[in-house]
């Protein structure tokens, strides 16, 4: 961690090299600040604890479900990982964002880095973008080793639906990244944003779908609300959009109750997109108009 | 940029590039037969047996013109021993009589009308023949062999190409044994068929270790008591077995695959249904063991394995079923229709699409006096290592229950709304939702499930 002989982390050098501002200068800015931002992820062991996490629950997840036999168990772990990241992705997605903003003004640092010539929005897309590689990367790394296991134990006859996971799986990280920028933006002190952060977990991950349930339990709707539900929470979209990609396995009515509905897998990655674009925006203008 | 920085992107796209590429690179899945020790052992193509060229009819050393004619000519405690092909239709009127097939085979052609052989005596034996080529009225009972006489011993028979297999007509401790029955497959639907085995106001009969396919029901019951079939392997039939009106009697070590319904349980009481293997059962109705208006039975220690639904259990009461393995069916135990006071205990239910469906609008407790089921999909804990978990288990409860009566909430499968229901419903009594529970679930199954192979 410590070879780099630059302190900063190279942050200044980026800006030493006018030349390089002639072409495409607001993507270098960006990408400055997402280099950054990523470096200190790295060495803050954001990367290695996501990884571990990922991996190590994949794994036990892979290993003690012992009841799928035949190539078909596949799909029934996938399943089964899916519930788990519907939980887990979304809980650590958060926890690695809530500080993005909130807790770098406190550290003074968006102080210093407002007065560069850089505007507010491309910090923030940067900052998003940077952590984002982490994130992904961390996902596809740990995830990926519980997709070596299956591989030994199925084969690649149900290989698909794992990547129609992981893919998921990413998405749905990247997703709840920005809406902890969001909260991030939001949030007057870093505790603040903490609990927000928490609190945006168990609206998406629970509660949302308890309402919806009692909702669809206690009146006769039409198709459309259903399918606005869904669209509506990105944990459920991420989790609908895999378990309908494994087809019958998953139980429960559920491939009828799909094909019932209006969804479609362009439908649920296009909501996926936009969750992540509009929070990212959201969190933008936030910072714009923020007082530090 | 120090190693970490650089190694990390790396990794992640070299786990990308590597999940892309994998299904190329890795051959076919690894089924490497570990798995495969499930066996169905059926016969499915069998040749008829041989047959002499030479006809000879004979009693001791006597020869005769005719089958019919020795048979004619039989006194009390005489053996018949026919050789080569027949065409006629043997009417045995003398009781105490056998008639076998001598070593080089014999087979009798029915010429296409009734039934190939008429037991119209007591204590007749029929052993080692070939039937085939009955009449094709199934509402005239032509089949292979018409049993009107008690003590009947039927053992050894291959019958084909007929209508009915055997018709039991009113008589009394009748052995069927050993024998073959393949029915008209080109008559469909299958309800067109004759049956196997009919069995019409008997007591006392045994049917033990015969295959029977390609007819209506393997086993038909009407008004019987005290019959008992072990060991009979039926399918590609409508139902396996098939009981109507006919109490206390025994089914045990059956085989029953392919067909319509394994074993259809209609109207009876006081039935002991034990160790049976049902597999694959998914015609129109498809149910591995159908339960239906019976009574005070005993379904126990049946293997049911990738039926429609393995257990289904219509207006039934105070039956025991227990002990059960109901494995990757459609629907484990389907109760329905005023079905109430089961004692369903013992039973493991395992990667079934679903667990329980049921339209009960009470709670249903499933459950012996201090055990209850194996359930793949509970969540059991068991803190004082008694085997039973403390945690209640609702195979069927709210949600299953708001799924059912709208379809459309099966969206939220799976979801963290569904556990915490489901949790509410296991960790607080209290809240008990119309549905059914088990309140010991056991912590491990007690069947050795891992060795039936997936057949799907």
């Amino acid at each position: 961690m410590t070879d780099d002989p630059r302190p900063d982390g190279g942050y200044a050098t980026g800006y030493a090299r006018p030349t390089d501002e002639r072409r495409w200068p607001r993507l270098r800015r960006v990408g400055t600040v997402a280099r950054t931002e990523y470096r200190l992820a790295i060495r803050s062991r954001w990367a290695i604890a996501l990884v571990g996490l990922f991996g190590l629950f994949g794994a036990m997840l892979a290993t003690f479900s012992g009841s799928a036999v035949g190539p078909e168990g596949m799909e029934r772990v996938v399943a089964s990982l899916t519930s788990l990241a519907v939980y887990l992705v979304p809980l650590a997605a958060l926890a690695f964002g809530y500080d993005a903003v909130v807790g770098r003004e406190t550290d003074g640092w968006l102080e210093v880095v407002f007065s560069l010539p850089i505007s507010r929005a491309q910090v923030v897309v940067g900052s998003y973008l940077g952590r984002a590689v982490v994130l992904a990367g961390a996902t596809v790394i740990g995830f990926g080793a519980t997709g070596g296991l299956l591989v030994r134990e199925f084969g690649t006859a149900y290989w698909g639906a794992f990547l129609a996971f992981l893919g998921g799986a990413v998405a749905v990280g990247l997703v709840f990244l920005a809406v902890a920028f969001l909260v991030s933006a939001v949030a007057r002190e870093k505790t603040h944003a903490l609990g927000l952060a928490l609190l945006a977990w168990l609206w998406f991950v629970l509660v949302a779908d308890l309402l919806a349930l009692g909702v669809v339990a206690a009146f006769e709707l039409p198709e459309f609300v259903l399918t606005a539900f869904v669209l509506a929470n990105p944990a459920t979209s991420f989790r609908v959009l895999v378990l309908g990609e494994l087809g019958t396995t998953s139980g429960g009515g559920f491939a009828a109750a799909f094909a019932a509905t209006s969804l479609s897998s362009g439908l649920l990655v296009a909501a996926l997109f936009a969750w992540a674009i509009g929070s990212l925006a959201i969190a933008s203008v936030l910072v714009s108009r923020r007082r530090l | 940029m120090n190693r970490l920085e650089i190694a990390f992107p790396i990794a992640a796209l070299a786990v990308v590039a590597l999940a892309l590429t994998i299904p190329f690179a890795v051959a076919a899945p690894a089924d490497d037969g570990e798995t495969e020790s499930f066996d169905l052992d059926l016969d499915r193509a069998v040749e008829p047996p041989d047959v002499a060229d030479e006809r000879s009819a004979t009693i001791d050393d006597r020869q005769f013109e005719s089958a019919s004619a020795a048979i004619d000519a039989a006194e009390p405690g005489d053996t018949v021993v026919l050789e080569g092909t027949f065409e006629e239709r043997l009417v045995l009127t003398t009781e105490n009589v056998t008639v076998r097939s001598g070593p080089d085979g014999a087979a009798i052609d029915g010429g296409g009308e009734d039934s190939v052989v008429t037991v119209a005596a007591e204590n007749v034996t029929v052993e080692g023949l070939w039937l085939h080529n009955s009449g094709d009225r199934v509402d005239e009972e032509d089949g292979a062999v018409f049993v009107d006489g008690d003590r009947a011993t039927l053992t050894d028979l291959h019958v084909t190409d007929t209508a009915f297999g055997v018709w039991i007509n009113g008589a009394d401790d009748v052995t069927v044994a050993d024998s073959r029955i393949e029915g008209r497959e080109d008559v469909y639907p299958r309800v067109d068929r004759g049956n196997g085995i009919h069995l019409w106001e008997t007591e006392g009969t045994v049917i033990r270790n015969n295959e029977i396919t390609n007819v209506r029901d393997g086993i038909y019951y009407s008004w019987t008591e005290d019959v008992v079939a072990e060991e009979n392997a039926m399918w590609n039939n409508r139902y396996g077995v098939h009981y109507m009106y006919s109490n206390d009697n025994r089914l045990e070590g059956n085989l029953a695959v392919d067909n319509d319904v394994g074993y259809a349980l209609m109207v009876s009481e006081r039935l002991t249904v034990a160790n049976n293997t049902a597999v694959r059962n998914t015609g129109s109705s498809g149910h591995g063991i159908l339960i239906k208006d019976v009574e005070r039975s005993t379904v126990r220690g049946n293997v049911v394995v990738e039926n429609g639904n393995g257990l289904y259990v219509y207006n039934a009461q105070d039956n025991r079923l227990a002990e059960n393995l109901l494995l990757r069916n459609e629907v484990g135990i389907h109760a329905t229709a005023g079905t109430d006071g089961q004692e369903v205990v013992g039973n493991s239910v395992i990667d079934n699409d679903d667990a329980v469906v049921t339209t009960t609008r009470s709670v249903a407790v499933w459950n012996g006096t201090d055990r209850g089921n194996y359930w793949s999909d509970a969540r059991p804990i068991d803190l004082d290592g008694d085997g039973t978990s403390e945690v209640h288990h609702r195979p069927a409860g709210m949600v299953e229950h708001l799924v059912r009566e709208n379809p459309q909430a099966a969206v939220f499968a799976d979801s963290p709304a569904f556990d915490a229901v489901r949790l509410a419903e296991s960790s607080f009594p209290v809240v008990e939702s119309p549905g059914i529970v088990d309140r010991q679930p056991l912590a491990d199954s007690p069947h050795d499930w891992r060795e039936y192979a997936n057949h799907r």
